[in-house]
């Protein structure tokens, strides 16, 4: 049996380099996927993994121990996004919000634009259409549940935002997704 | 419900069935590479700059050990300590042989006098050059009371006459500027 996460992460502190290296094998995949597909650009991934990554190493000393290395890592990374979104032309979606109605995600789940996207016969390509078609906040909440399996709470802590929002936003992009697989 | 759940867990290994998308290899050898360069100190070029700065220094300190040797050595001829001990030497001596060992001393550029160039007092008297018969020196000559005539023949340097001219004068200017 490995060390965890946090043991490793507590010895990168004291400068293990060997450690570091291990969580990062660890973590590289699922946390290069999460990127990807929010941004659906591979030279803008990289630019967002490798600035994650730095900033774990940067951040070691301010890592408590205490706390989930995934929850840790993963906020970094839906930080970068944001930061990401904030950059470009049309800034941070709507969709981040936490005052975003449960009512308006009714109302746009009545479009016909995810319809309109699936194309693929496959059902991973479906599902994965169906995970691009959805809302930037919806596909997060979503990615982080698929990816890593956390919890509602774990996905609230991560995105810091309102659990009871979180887990609407949890709710209706299963929903699409089911839908748009035809499951 | 149930069929959501179960939804849910088809939805959950159709993703999983998507997971074979990977981080590049050559994006793991970067970020690698750069977490590396900063957790290990750059500690050859450290030694690279130690052993340069220590050459560099070594250097310096040698010029300067060289330089304080050469003064050190050049310190002890010093002329003017030489010429000290010789004069104190002298001193004890007759002031004849004192007058000696100083023009002696003296380096050869040094103008050398043979004899006392104040005993031969040229004096302006009415704007006539005259040479003193006696030799008393300056202040003899200025002690004199002012109403007992001189004993100083006053002649015209240039008389009308140049057949008479004194050529008592000509010698003293000779022996002076012969010198």
């Amino acid at each position: 049996m490995g060390l965890s996460d946090e043991q490793l992460k507590v010895r990168c502190r004291s400068g293990d380099y060997a450690a570091f290296e291990q969580l990062y094998h660890r973590h590289k995949n699922p946390l290069y996927r999460f990127i990807y597909r929010q941004c659906a650009d591979e030279e803008l991934t990289k630019d967002i993994v490798q600035d994650v990554w730095l900033s774990i190493h940067r951040a070691c000393g301010s890592y408590v121990p205490s706390a989930k290395f995934t929850t840790w890592l993963y906020r970094i990374a839906h930080n970068r996004v944001i930061d990401y979104y904030r950059r470009s032309r049309n800034g941070v979606p709507i969709s981040y919000d936490d005052s975003f109605a449960e009512e308006q995600w009714l109302n746009m789940e009545n479009s016909n634009e995810p319809e309109q996207i699936i194309q693929s016969a496959q059902e991973t390509e479906r599902l994965l259409s169906a995970i691009e078609s959805l809302q930037e906040a919806q596909r997060e909440v979503a990615l982080l549940h698929l990816e890593m399996g956390f919890s509602v709470s774990e996905i609230a802590n991560i995105m810091q935002s309102n659990p009871e929002t979180t887990k609407s936003r949890l709710r209706y992009a299963l929903k699409k997704i089911r839908e748009q697989v035809s499951l | 419900m149930n069929d959501n759940s179960h939804s849910d867990e088809r939805i959950q290994r159709l993703y999983n069935q998507t997971k074979n998308l990977r981080s590049p290899i050559e994006l793991d050898d970067f970020i690698l590479g750069q977490i590396r360069a900063l957790e290990e100190p750059p500690i050859p070029a450290a030694n690279d700059k130690w052993w340069l700065y220590g050459s560099v220094a070594a250097s310096i300190l040698l010029i300067f050990i060289v330089q304080f040797q050469g003064a050190d050595k050049a310190s002890p001829i010093r002329p003017e300590s030489v010429e000290i001990t010789e004069l104190a030497t002298v001193e004890k001596t007759p002031p004849s042989v004192q007058e000696k060992g100083k023009k002696s001393q003296l380096p050869k550029m040094f103008f050398q006098r043979t004899e006392d160039i104040n005993n031969k007092v040229v004096r302006a008297c009415n704007g006539v050059l005259a040479e003193p018969e006696e030799n008393t020196g300056i202040e003899s000559v200025l002690k004199e009371k002012p109403n007992k005539p001189s004993n100083i023949p006053i002649r015209p340097i240039y008389p009308n006459d140049p057949v008479k001219k004194d050529l008592k004068y000509d010698r003293v200017c000779d022996s002076i500027f012969k010198q």
